[in-house]
């Protein structure tokens, strides 16, 4: 009579195996067979290849996965920088440097100590001024900031070059960014058309401007800085789109609302929720808009020809509009076919 | 009917089911046979890990197991200093050696070992003149040579894997003039150059004898082809770089897919380099764009590139990069970017 499992049950034991003899466990055919020590016995074993393998396989992954660390460059840069002003403490060129790469690595506070041990020495005061209002930004301090930046702009805007003043453009527009975050948007709009008066195309500054526009309910000149917004940057950015939305939610245009919502959908990376959004606009008043959003839509997922459809459909409702043109430009003709090539050679032996 | 079971040739008497020790659970047996049996799967699981990857070499997220996703785009892993202004990269298929062609600097090519140590440097033979600029780079998958591309030399130079130089390729009918520029081999040992030379600008396919076998690019208008490479099914990604187009021939030698400028995913500034791995992904280095997307090849009869994601960002910080030109990869899920203007080389690995 041989062993018997009853109800799933080991129901045999047997006498205890050498160790030594290794070559009859393999005798024991039938895990069913097998007796408790057995069993606890070969569980250990296995147990014990199951760990040591994973060891051994995850160190050897890892060695073969590894690669050396290498100093990040800003540290590299920092350490070079550090040791220049060790070396030379009156070189302001390089203690600016050192400010500056503080800031870039989020030490505020001691580029703060850099920025203001250069202004002691009334030296290169405009750039430091602006370095440290940009590490009070950091810190928070908006209002030490603005002074900063209201320093710049006092001594940048009598400058020869200050209708053109990258320095200046940019403290017009931390400026109007610190009024909009203390909500201060009339002062905003003050600062955000001097600085759009140095640089009209600085997308930033048209979406700020037409935030602070809609804050201050002048919805005309919120739509038009919002478009030339998304203009510059038609997709990746729902902010200015979200913008439109409040705007003309404000102003009770609700298909234009609605398709300002689809496009901040889009641009937010959501394709399959503004599609449907934009479709149901095509014969409502955002005809033009939902069209060149479907463009754009199409564009996004790849779909060139359903895009230049969209382009076209809008160009034709409007052959002025801007958007339009410039997608059915981007978009084009589709892959077209060439003549069939020659058979390649076959490989044989070396270049010489 | 049940086999006897013997130990040592002596047959073991049958255990009574009342026999078994008083507290014993009856069922604590059958329950350390399943845990056994458990055990010995996860044991076999790891086996067969372990075997495939000592044959593959990829990272354990490509296992094609349900459950587990590659990510899509790599993850930041280190970076190679000590090269001028790389402006192209190629890597030996196990990462054992990276090489580097460097636009600023002493205008040379470097091999670098694994670990970022320079083990070697490329230079042309005095014979060749003394204006180089060492562009692109290309790895012979058949004798595991390098071929470096210098335009203004107007050559293609061999090198040895360890930088030795070993002759420059003539081809069989000379084109005098020619530019070559981006460079790339398929599995057969077929070269692919762009060439800026003539009435349009192309690439030229080479075989082992240096012959001209082909020809792709007549009619679509080039502008500044600056990468070329092959995937697994034959098709041929070209970067028309300054028209900001990666375009997609197939077999046949028509244009199956194209990618380019405009507002959707994967939208191209000024792409470069080109690589595709064996994971049927390729890698586009878009110098404006501060970044490497990354897309899915071509599969059956599609004409669309899928769009996988984007790495990289402007900037000096481990995994951003200035102006990057150039992306390899090797066999093991690593992606080699030059990042041209930061002076280093990063290594990226799924």
């Amino acid at each position: 009579m041989g062993p018997t499992i009853a109800g799933g049950q080991v129901c045999r034991r047997h006498a205890r195996v050498p160790l030594q003899q290794v070559s009859n466990m393999f005798r024991v055919t039938s895990l069913g067979r097998m007796d408790d020590r057995q069993l606890n016995r070969w569980i250990k074993r296995v147990l014990l290849l199951l760990v040591v393998g994973t060891i051994a396989f995850a160190a050897f992954y890892a060695f073969d996965r590894w690669r050396p660390a290498t100093t990040p460059i800003v540290d590299q840069r920092l350490a070079a920088l550090e040791q220049a002003v060790r070396d030379a403490p009156d070189d302001t060129v390089s203690r600016g440097q050192l400010a500056d790469t503080y800031v870039a690595k989020g030490r505020f506070a001691d580029a703060l100590v850099q920025y203001n041990a250069i202004l002691a020495a009334g030296k290169d005061v405009e750039l430091a001024t602006n370095g440290r209002a940009g590490a009070y930004m950091g810190l928070g301090q908006l209002d030490n900031a603005a002074k900063d930046y209201q320093g710049v702009v006092d001594i940048a805007k009598g400058g020869e070059m200050a209708k053109v003043d990258p320095m200046l453009e940019a403290a017009y527009y931390s400026l109007g960014s610190i009024a909009m975050q203390q909500a201060r948007p009339t002062d905003a709009i003050s600062f955000l058309e001097k600085a759009l008066a140095i640089t009209r195309s600085d997308a930033d500054a048209l979406y700020l401007i037409g935030t602070a526009y809609v804050a201050t309910g002048q919805m005309d000149k919120a739509e038009t800085a919002l478009r030339s917004a998304v203009d510059f940057v038609p997709i990746g950015w729902s902010e200015p789109y979200t913008a439109l939305a409040q705007g003309f939610t404000k102003a009770g245009k609700t298909a234009m609302a609605e398709w300002a919502g689809a496009m901040a959908d889009l641009a937010g990376g959501k394709p399959d929720l503004a599609e449907p959004r934009l479709l149901a606009l095509v014969n409502t008043d955002a005809a033009v808009d939902a069209a060149v959003g479907l463009g754009l839509l199409y564009e996004t997922k790849g779909d060139t020809a359903n895009a230049a459809v969209w382009y076209g459909k809008a160009l034709a409702a409007s052959p002025d509009n801007a958007a339009a043109r410039l997608g059915i430009g981007r978009v084009g003709p589709g892959p077209s076919a060439l003549p069939a090539l020659p058979t390649p050679g076959v490989p044989a032996g070396g270049t010489n | 009917m049940t086999a006897e079971i013997t130990v040592d040739g002596m047959p073991i008497p049958p255990v009574a089911a009342g026999d078994e020790p008083e507290g014993q659970p009856r069922r604590q047996p059958r329950r350390k046979a399943i845990l056994l049996l458990a055990l010995v799967g996860l044991l076999a699981a790891l086996v067969t890990i372990a075997i495939w990857y000592l044959l593959f070499r990829q990272p354990i997220t490509a296992l094609p197991l349900p459950g587990i996703s590659e990510p899509q785009v790599p993850t930041y892993a280190t970076a190679i200093y000590g090269a001028t202004q790389p402006f192209g990269v190629a890597v030996s298929p196990s990462g054992d050696r990276i090489y580097v062609a460097q636009s600023g600097g002493d205008q040379t090519g470097l091999v670098f070992d694994a670990s970022g140590t320079k083990v070697g440097t490329m230079v042309p033979p005095t014979s060749a003149g003394t204006q180089h600029v060492p562009v692109y780079l290309a790895v012979d998958p058949l004798t595991s040579e390098v071929f470096v591309s210098d335009r203004l030399a107007g050559a293609i130079y061999v090198y040895d894997r360890d930088g030795a130089y070993q002759r420059t390729l003539t081809l069989a009918q000379p084109r005098p003039g020619w530019q070559p520029l981006g460079l790339a081999f398929d599995s057969k040992g077929l070269l692919y150059v762009t060439d800026l030379s003539g009435p349009f600008e192309k690439v030229l396919v080479i075989d082992r004898t240096a012959s001209v076998v082909r020809t792709l690019g007549e009619n679509d208008k080039l502008t500044f082809p600056n990468g070329v490479t092959v995937d697994a099914a034959g098709n041929v990604y070209v970067s028309d770089s300054n028209d900001g187009r990666l375009l997609v021939y197939g077999a046949d030698g028509t244009v199956r897919a194209q990618v380019g400028r405009g507002a959707g995913q994967g939208n191209l500034g000024l792409p470069r380099g080109l690589a595709v791995d064996g994971q049927g992904r390729v890698f586009v280095a878009d110098s404006t764009g501060q970044g490497v997307f990354v897309f899915s090849t071509l599969s059956g009869d599609s004409q669309r590139l899928a769009y996988l994601g984007y790495f990289g960002g402007e900037g000096a910080a481990d995994g951003s990069f200035e102006f990057p030109n150039s992306v390899a990869v090797d066999a093991r899920g690593r992606v080699y970017v030059a990042d041209t203007f930061n002076n280093r080389v990063q290594i990226w690995s799924y």
